[in-house]
């Protein structure tokens, strides 16, 4: 039986999708003073090498959600949570390219794990809680819609451009929906008795095909 | 301490960094702890799901360094709190010290993390290719990661054992005939089925043999089950 592990996956200790979303980087301002701290943010003025109170950096977000506990820092929400994105994100969720960059007032982007670290960002934001958790259901909603009419139109194929402009948890929820609109096609033209050759054995065959590859390439440059 | 965490940057995170961070374009990069061990993960997360990747020795020794430098900083600061009397100072230092105290603990998160996803993915292997490792998949073990695979191994065996013998790895889908073509698609060689008898498989051969003689190659990608 296989299991699937959503990237909203919260505060699981050995899940790695979890572990990506908190190392996203946040912006913090210190409280407090941190003796001897000073080389953790290289422009602090501290002659004795102390991080002052007062120093903005950014923290990622495993550390600042601890600081922000212990009162030693506040946290600034990021851009993508403000009220410029949610408006861009209310206009139309689903055309929306959660990775590439935004120009603005300053360079910002939405992250590639936005749910996820929406649901980190959602108690530290005092005023706007609501709002952002509001935004981020009807986001979900409205682009669900997509990747459900995605994954059951264009099964058997590679969309990588698709990819690139989905959260991760999108991308998952993607790769199911086709999976198993897959299943259902094999099982309907009976082709689910077939036994088939690992998925572990085909990747380690594409992975010793590869150098190959590129040592031919090598030769043809020089 | 400073030139210990502040390592020479492998060009791996610095490109991360350049791409994937919006606020590196107004404020100079962090020399931050526990960037090493997220190195770590993000090289087995971003992996095709359930292949093992190489196993990347150096970068945990690395994180196991910066741990053992941390606790010794962590010793030091607790040193200096009994001689200071100042309680403003005093405090200075216990916040550095719960600082390094929480990265300490995310470099142990990743540690974990990363050893038990990657026993999880071979205890797949267990069960889809069966009591021996291939020899592309070995390549990227650890020794420690071996040793592990062969005692789960013989753990398996005995318990199946216990059960008379039933092996419990075929037929994870229900079957639905005794009998199956298959297609030989390497030179693999003589093969002894259960009853004895002996089958040399050679490439491009077809065979009829019994679907639970057979499952274990399938899998391994010796055989192609056909259709007729």
């Amino acid at each position: 039986m296989k299991e699937f592990y959503l990237a909203t996956t919260h505060e699981t200790y050995l899940s790695l999708s979890d572990i990506m979303v908190t190392d996203e980087k946040v912006a913090c301002t210190v409280t407090v003073d941190f003796a001897g701290l000073g080389y953790i943010h290289p422009s602090s003025s501290s002659e004795a090498g102390d991080l002052t109170v007062g120093t903005t950096l950014d923290l990622p977000l495993w550390m600042a959600t601890l600081m922000y506990r212990r009162q030693y820092a506040t946290i600034q929400i990021p851009p993508a949570y403000q009220e410029e994105a949610r408006k861009i994100l209310n206009v139309d969720p689903a055309v929306v390219d959660l990775r590439k960059e935004c120009a603005g007032r300053f360079r910002w982007r939405f992250s590639e794990n936005y749910y996820a670290l929406g649901l980190y960002i959602i108690p530290f934001s005092l005023n706007d809680a609501k709002e952002i958790r509001r935004s981020l259901t009807s986001t979900f909603q409205h682009r669900f819609r997509k990747i459900m009419d995605w994954s059951n139109s264009t099964h058997r194929d590679t969309l990588t451009n698709l990819y690139n402009r989905l959260d991760r948890s999108e991308v998952q929820l993607l790769q199911m929906g086709k999976a198993e609109q897959t299943a259902l096609s094999d099982w309907l033209d009976r082709r689910t008795k077939f036994l088939k050759a690992s998925h572990l054995v085909k990747s380690a065959q594409s992975t010793r095909a590869q150098p190959q590859r590129t040592d031919s390439r090598k030769r043809a440059r020089f | 301490m400073r030139a210990l965490i502040g390592p020479k940057e492998n060009q791996a995170s610095q490109v991360y960094y350049r791409t994937l961070w919006w606020t590196d374009v107004q404020r100079p990069s962090l020399k931050m702890y526990g960037r090493r061990a997220t190195d770590l993960i993000r090289g087995l997360d971003r992996a095709a799901e359930n292949s093992i990747p190489p196993y990347n020795g150096e970068t945990v020794r690395a994180v196991c360094e910066e741990i053992k430098d941390i606790f010794e900083a962590n010793q030091q600061d607790t040193g200096r709190l009994q001689s200071q009397a100042d309680t403003s100072s005093h405090q200075n230092i216990l916040h550095s010290i719960h600082f390094r105290h929480i990265a300490m603990e995310r470099n142990k998160r990743c540690l974990v993390a990363y050893h038990y996803n990657r026993a999880e993915r071979l205890r797949s292997i267990r069960w889809n290719l069966g009591g021996i490792i291939p020899r592309e998949i070995r390549s990227t073990l650890s020794e420690k990661e071996v040793e592990w695979f062969n005692s789960y191994n013989t753990e398996l065996t005995n318990y199946m054992m216990e059960l008379d013998g039933l092996n419990l790895t075929v037929h994870q889908r229900p079957p639905k005939e005794h009998f199956i073509h298959v297609r030989v698609l390497l030179d693999y060689g003589d093969y002894e089925t259960e009853d004895g008898e002996t089958i040399h498989l050679k490439k491009y051969t077809r065979h009829v043999l019994p679907r639970t003689e057979c499952e274990h190659l399938i899998r391994q990608g010796v055989l192609e089950h056909v259709h007729v």
